[in-house]
């Protein structure tokens, strides 16, 4: 076995350390915890940042990649499958070998159009034939298949609920023997009671949840399969990861230049500032699709014309994608700069600033010590309010045919894949729906994340409390 | 005569609980003026929108009673309220230029109110069935008629014109204008001049007092400033923390305050009187409203609690002639003794001597020049056109002359937009000079490069108007202090054998010490101070690097009374032990006599007069001075001669040809319109620039 | 006001130049005019010869941007970037790789993009408008709470769930509609109706909490307690006073889009088998037209410059204070 760091997750890595050091920056900091205490305490961002991470969990592990090696050797050195794997591959590996012929509706257990099938007796004749796994433990389909479905959902709730009290039980018990050697309890002050209350809710629904579709999996496709028989939950959920890099990745890679350009057009002006923005006019006057549309066609012409570049199928995927992040960035840059050149232009007046000035500090130090904390809640703010904004661009620009590799699993792609089958008869639904659920369900989560940190962020949102 | 309005009992308070306004009682009669005295956050202003009943929506009247004219305004119906508003109640707020609409035009925000209460009044003269809004013609007369009411001129051309066109005062007018519209029994004004000049606000106190003569309509007036409730009121509260603390009519007031927190809010005022001893600064703050004190709410800044004060709270009681007061000195149970009143007297007067030296104004030019500014330029070019080619200047600071001798306090005195602060960032190279010089322990800074300037950087700094912009909120207070340090590589006064960190933390110490903080606070964050602390801070920080020359830009008009006493006091006994220099920008006069040394008194980018505090601010020369001087509005009543002026100042921009003063002088004469006035010298300290005195040997 | 608007104008000539210069870039850093040629031959039966004949025949012989070979001005001017360009700025964009008139392909496809765009631009303010008004009347109270609750979830749905279900309950189950196509005249309204319907959906939720939270900023402010206080109803306050200042932001936003309607939009168009400027685009895009690509990008950019200035001259009509310097 072989560890592969594909591009995005390299960056995926480095957004980790970097949120991980943030945290333990702002931790001992009172100041900037005291928005965060804020967030803490809005019970529908605590719920959506539950759901949200989650998925982020799910996009986690479907970020460490590996390659398998193969059984046979090459003179003694082990050769390894061209195909990358991922370690949500591997935990949900039943899901992805379980391929059926074609279509198969959700929880059936035969295929969803007729086929001509030979019976033992050599005679054809045309009924829905069974499929391979979904269901095949049951002898009489149609009259065992609710029965069972039933069943094994509701044992699997079950078990959802009781694992999700144990762990709640626990973590209530350890907390409490932390905050009685903590004079006060400092975690007690975070969550006021109805935050406790819905957090625990959402936990508990959450568990019956994942405890019901973990038992129905084995042997049913919960949510069907797809032309040639993939299960979709296991596509839905790789969709995931790649929804989770466009909203996160393209953030990192655009954050840099907006704050430095923003920050210096701003505070220096002048010169600096009139070519800063030319430079965002000329970018943000040409229409965004229009140029992600060309960037992505030419970028595509010159993967193709380099095919030696790339060792796998994956690694190629995967630099349109972070192309495509790059892309998204510097198209979405343009808004960012120009609300921090703003706020610069603001925060340069203020009186700490000519405080600063009159010491005679220098600007490098003015513009990092005084300015850009000042404008991180601006930064912060619109990251997490452009993600959700992201995540549905890409489904539109996959769907368009400018988004992702068509390999690479999205829930642009899956849509694109389900859109042709919507004149069927009988119409195949679950795959759309299946993309447009967990999508929903993703920016759902997210826009009241964002709307809870802005909240608790906003300075001017604040007013009441100083009344 | 029966209260025209009768508040009783009023409770206002915030969702989460915090009682804002409590317990309030009051009474106004036609025609009388009530004043409402209080510090911010004191819950003055949360009073007047209550009695109106536009609160925010996070604040709501929660019990009480509130009659006006028979009118139970706390149980009318919305559409009933709507009458009052405007009709028989109406308000003026703080901000005239934010309370205007800035896309209406002055007319058309008047005629709103007219439409609405203007009609009803005029029936009774001329009685029909309906009572007619007025409507057309009729509504843009009665528009010209309340404009020229207030005292705007060319009011038919004005009715046209938006908010943005007018100055301040002439906002406030306009304010008033709509108010009186309505035909109001009574005006409820918010702080309707703090945000004006001192000039502007007499001409606006004036309108006030006018129009109530004629209509004879009551005035609610709001307001921190004690000189403007010694003008205007008939009757005062006091409010302190939710709390009416002592109600009297004025006089009473002024000649006897009763509450310990009254008669200190007098005690802490700068006044001439006592223009050599230190004030007497209230210790502390103002309780926040979710933190309030058990017992009386004043008992932890006040001297003369003792353990009753701070267990229970104090009942209202009533004095001799309707003083009332909320104060264990007078409760019955002291009174039995015998003590109460005639102690709370006795001690309002003590409060005001002590045995601090007195320093005695001397002669300016014994003392050897620390900074020497001659003929400083502060001009903005004005572009216009397809090539924004500069087509004129802004003289925000136009030829401005001083001198400032090491351990003194030179003054620059003025109204808004006059340039005073502009030419105290000059002094700094904060904004460059057009041109001039500034001489600074000999050194001349104008043309000095990034690098040789920081140099020179030490030697002076700046405290700055507003406490709350000019603290990093994102900085530790030791970070504060310690960056002038490391910017400047400041040598550390304590010195000796420790390393440059170690020496920078006593330094910071030390620093705190001087200003009068802990020394915890160090590790604190500028939000975890009030205004006063964070003043503390910023008079620290710019300590720090041990400068020879402070420049204060109004350091105290963001501050209430008391705790401006308590800088105010600061400076002076720093400016004694580390021998520091001051240029004290202000435009409070008071304050300014209470401080300087020497007095510029500045106009339109130019100084006028200048002298000595005695000779300035007693035996002023120039009309503008004079103006200035008796614009302020005395507790003790005793003016000089009224001068009111005229008008508004002009914009620098376009400055009137001549002496800048003329269109507002009363004195103007043919020579003023042709000529700028030359210096002429009154006496050896003493010299203004004006054609009145021209005809003496020129200086 | 006209010294302003010309110096506007003259500032836009730098900015369409660098938009040029870009996608110029864009195209000819990875795709030199030898695989335009190949590409348009077919890659097979290609011969170095007539490559050249066709890069002679499209203006593709010259260097891209800096002729060494040239005498003065020619140095500059005698490229495939002068010459590709300097054509534009009169608004003659030349001709496709099928060889087809650009300008004209444009103004016969700006009916179809208008009578789409149009219609969604101002039905859409209107229900905006009026949804945010309404919940800022009622704010704070449960209509307003679940008002923006509707909102969230209406913003966080997929534009693509719109088009397709949209297309799919109108056409097939209620069968009102033709799904895609257009038709001139008044037959254009029935293929007109869904797009529009499905464009102001698509955005309701974004937009009219982008009003309310306008809107409600406005009614924090001073005058507004001012109007309170003459006794103003809260209707009046909100139309007469609240709105018209609410203006100034929402001009912001808006006033850039119109010209920008010119250009339909790239997804219902192409959805919706509309024969706009949208669809047009996108063509080019697959067909990799370059000369298609960047007349509209200049179009484009032209437009958007010309919305910035619209937006500047608005605010003098709504508010008082500006005056165009």
């Amino acid at each position: 076995m072989k560890a592969v760091i594909l591009w995005t997750d390299a960056m995926i890595f480095l957004l980790l350390a970097t949120a991980i050091a943030g945290t333990w920056w702002i931790r001992k900091r009172p100041h900037l915890m005291l928005p965060w205490q804020r967030v803490a305490q809005s019970s529908v961002g605590m719920v959506s940042l539950l759901v949200l991470s989650l998925f982020v969990l799910v996009g986690l592990l479907d970020s460490l990649h590996y390659r398998a090696a193969l059984p046979e050797k090459n003179n003694g050195q082990v050769v390894y499958s061209p195909e990358v794997l991922s370690a949500f591959d591997t935990l949900a590996s039943g899901l992805r070998s379980r391929t059926e012929k074609t279509y198969s509706a959700p929880l059936a257990a035969c295929l969803y159009a007729k086929e001509s099938i030979e019976t033992a007796d050599g005679k054809i004749m045309r009924d829905y034939p069974r499929l391979k796994y979904g269901g095949a433990h049951l002898a009489d389909p149609q009259g065992e298949l609710m029965g069972d479905v039933v069943r094994r959902a509701g044992v699997g709730a079950f078990a959802g609920l009781l694992i999700a009290m144990v762990f709640v039980a626990v973590a209530g018990w350890i907390k409490r023997s932390v905050s009685t050697r903590k004079v006060g309890g400092g975690y007690a002050t975070l969550y006021p009671p109805y935050t406790r209350r819905s957090l625990l809710m959402t936990t508990l629904i959450l568990s019956i949840l994942i405890g019901a579709v973990a038992n129905l999996a084995p042997v049913y496709h919960v949510l069907g399969t797809d032309k040639v028989g993939i299960d979709v939950l296991y596509l839905a959920l790789k969709s995931i990861r790649t929804g989770l890099v466009i909203g996160t990745v393209t953030t990192l890679v655009m954050l840099p230049f907006a704050l430095l350009l923003g920050i210096a057009a701003g505070y220096l002006r002048g010169w600096v500032d009139d070519v800063i923005q030319y430079v965002y006019t000329v970018l943000s006057s040409i229409p965004s699709v229009l140029l992600i549309a060309a960037a992505v066609l030419m970028m595509q012409v010159y993967i193709e014309m380099h095919p030696e570049w790339f060792e796998t199928a994956a690694a190629r995927a995967d630099l349109r994608l972070l192309f495509l992040c790059l892309i998204l960035g510097v198209t979405s840059w343009t808004g960012l700069c120009r609300l921090l050149r703003g706020e610069t232009l603001k925060l340069r007046e203020m009186e700490y600033i000519q405080a600063a000035q009159a010491f005679g500090v220098s600007s490098f130090r003015i513009l990092t010590r005084h300015i850009v904390p000042n404008v991180m809640h601006i930064v912060l703010i619109s990251v997490v309010m452009d993600f959700s904004s992201l995540v549905l661009a890409e489904a539109v620009l996959s769907y368009v045919g400018v988004g992702v590799d068509p390999s690479t699993m999205s829930f642009g792609t899956l849509i694109n894949a389900a859109r042709m089958e919507m004149g069927r008869e009988p119409m195949v639904w679950w795959t759309l729906a299946a993309a447009f659920g967990f999508m929903l369900v993703l920016v759902l989560a997210a826009n009241l994340f964002a709307d809870a940190v802005r909240d608790a962020f906003d300075p001017r949102l604040n007013r009441t409390e100083t009344v | 005569m029966s209260a025209l309005l009768k508040v009783e009992g009023l409770v206002t308070r915030l969702r989460n609980g915090a009682r804002i306004v409590d317990d309030i009682s009051f009474g106004i009669k036609a025609g009388e003026t009530f004043a409402l005295l209080g510090e911010s956050g004191c819950g003055k202003s949360m009073t007047a929108l209550s009695l109106m009943r536009l609160l925010p929506d996070s604040i709501h009247v929660e019990s009480g009673a509130v009659q006006l004219d028979d009118a139970d305004i706390l149980a009318l119906p919305e559409r009933a309220m709507r009458e009052v508003r405007g009709g028989k109640m109406a308000m003026i707020f703080q901000e005239p230029g934010l309370s205007l609409n800035p896309v209406m035009t002055v007319g058309e925000q008047i005629a709103e109110a007219l439409e609405l209460h203007g009609g009803r009044r005029g029936a009774t003269i001329l009685p029909s069935p309906q009572p007619s809004p007025l409507k057309g013609e009729g509504v843009e007369q009665r528009c010209i008629e309340l404009l020229q009411q207030v005292g705007i001129p060319d009011a038919p051309r004005r009715l046209h014109e938006y908010p943005f066109q007018l100055s301040g005062g002439m906002k406030q007018r306009v304010m008033i204008a709509m108010a009186l519209a309505g035909q109001p029994k009574l005006l409820v004004a918010d702080e309707p001049t703090t945000a004006l000049d001192v000039t502007i606000q007499a001409q606006v106190l004036q309108l006030l007092r006018d129009t109530q003569q004629q209509s004879g309509m009551s005035l609610l007036l709001i307001t921190h400033d004690l000189g403007v409730v010694a003008q205007m009121a008939h009757q005062v509260a006091v409010m302190y923390a939710g709390h009416i603390v002592e109600r009297a009519s004025r006089a009473q007031l002024f000649s006897h305050p009763a509450h310990p927190y009254t008669q200190k809010l007098f005690a802490a005022l700068p006044d001439t009187a006592r223009s050599g001893q230190p004030l007497a600064a209230i210790p502390g703050n103002v309780p926040p409203l979710h933190d309030i004190p058990k017992g009386c709410r004043f008992a932890p800044r006040c001297d003369k609690a003792w353990a009753l004060c701070h267990e229970q709270a104090p009942e209202w009681t009533t004095l001799e002639q309707g003083q009332g007061v909320r104060c264990h000195l007078y409760s019955e149970v002291r009174r039995e003794k015998g003590e109460g009143v005639e102690r709370g007297r006795e001690n309002g007067e003590g409060g005001r001597v002590d045995a601090a030296p007195r320093f005695s104004p001397s002669s300016f030019s014994l003392f050897p020049s620390l900074l020497q500014v001659e003929n400083l330029q502060v001009h903005f070019p004005i572009r216009k056109g397809i090539l924004q080619r500069v087509v004129g200047q802004v003289k925000a600071v136009d030829g401005v002359s001083l001198e400032i001798p090491a351990g003194r306090t030179l003054a620059l005195v003025g109204e808004s937009g006059c340039g005073k602060t502009t030419a105290g960032k000059a002094l700094l190279q904060l904004i460059r000079p057009t041109a001039g010089s500034v001489r600074f322990a000999g050194n001349e800074l104008i043309g000095l490069n990034a690098r040789q300037l920081r140099k020179q950087r030490a030697g002076m700094q700046m405290v700055f108007q507003d406490p709350y912009a000019s603290l990093n909120p994102k900085m530790r207070v030791a970070e504060i202090l310690q960056e002038g340090m490391d910017a400047l590589d400041t040598p550390s006064p304590s010195g000796g054998g420790l390393g440059v960190g170690e020496e920078r933390q006593l330094h910071i110490d030390e620093l705190l010490d001087q200003v009068g903080l802990a020394q915890a606070a160090k590790w604190r964050y500028p939000h975890e101070f009030s205004g006063g602390q964070r003043q503390r801070i910023a008079i620290a920080r710019a300590l720090a690097v041990n400068p020879k020359l402070l420049i204060c830009d109004e350091p105290t008009s963001a501050l209430d009374v008391s705790v401006q006493a308590q800088i105010l006091n600061l400076l002076k006994s720093l400016q004694q032990e580390l021998n520091l220099s001051y240029l004290f920008i202000s435009h409070n006069l008071a304050v300014v006599e209470y401080l300087a040394h020497e007095v510029c008194v500045m106009y339109l980018g130019c100084i006028v007069e200048r002298g000595s505090v005695q000779d300035v601010l007693h035996h002023a020369q120039h009309p503008y001075t004079r103006a200035l001087l008796s614009a302020v509005p005395r507790i003790d009543g005793r003016g000089v001669e009224v001068v009111r002026l005229p008008g508004d100042m002009p914009s620098p921009a376009n400055p009137p040809q001549g002496c800048h003063f003329y269109p507002r002088c009363a004195h103007a004469m043919e020579i003023c319109r042709a000529a700028y006035p030359g210096a002429t010298g009154i006496n050896a300290t003493h010299s203004v620039h004006c054609h009145l005195y021209g005809g003496e040997k020129k200086a | 006001m006209i010294a302003y608007l010309i110096r506007r104008i003259l500032y836009a000539i730098p900015i369409l130049i660098g938009v040029n210069l870009l996608t110029f870039a864009l195209f000819f850093v990875v795709n030199t005019p030898d695989d335009m040629a190949r590409m348009q031959l077919g890659i097979k039966r290609v011969t170095p010869d007539a490559i050249e004949k066709w890069k002679q025949q499209h203006g593709y012989d010259k260097p891209l941007l800096f002729n060494a070979m040239a005498e003065g001005a020619g140095k500059f001017g005698d490229t495939i970037f002068f010459q590709k360009s300097a054509s534009m700025f009169v608004f003659d964009f030349g001709y496709s790789d099928d060889g087809r008139n650009i300008s004209r392909e444009i103004a016969t496809r700006m009916m179809p993009s208008l009578a789409i765009a149009l219609p969604t631009f101002f039905v859409g303010l209107l229900i905006y408008i009026t949804f945010a008004l309404l919940m800022t009347l009622f704010r704070a109270t449960a209509l307003d709470i679940a008002g923006v609750a509707l909102c969230v979830l209406l913003m966080s749905v997929s534009g693509l769930f719109y088009i397709i279900g949209g297309q799919f309950m109108a056409s097939k189950l209620w069968h009102w509609v033709p799904i895609s196509g257009y038709a001139g005249g008044m037959d254009s309204i029935k293929f007109v109706l869904l797009p529009v319907l499905i464009g102001v959906m698509g955005s309701v939720g974004a937009s009219s909490r982008w009003y309310r939270t306008i809107f409600l900023e406005e009614i924090g402010k001073d005058y507004v307690r001012t109007a309170r206080a003459k006794g103003l109803s809260e209707l009046r306050v909100l139309f007469r006073h609240v709105l018209k200042n609410a203006m100034i932001p929402i001009l912001t936003g808006v006033v850039v889009v119109i010209p920008l309607l010119f250009m339909g939009s790239l997804l219902t168009e192409s959805f919706f088998g509309i024969p706009g400027l949208g669809s047009y685009t996108i063509d080019a895009i697959n067909a990799q037209d370059f000369g298609v690509v960047r007349a509209m990008v200049f179009l484009g950019s032209v437009l958007y410059i010309a919305g910035l200035i619209l937006t500047d001259i608005s605010y003098t009509i709504v508010d008082p204070r500006v005056r165009l310097q």
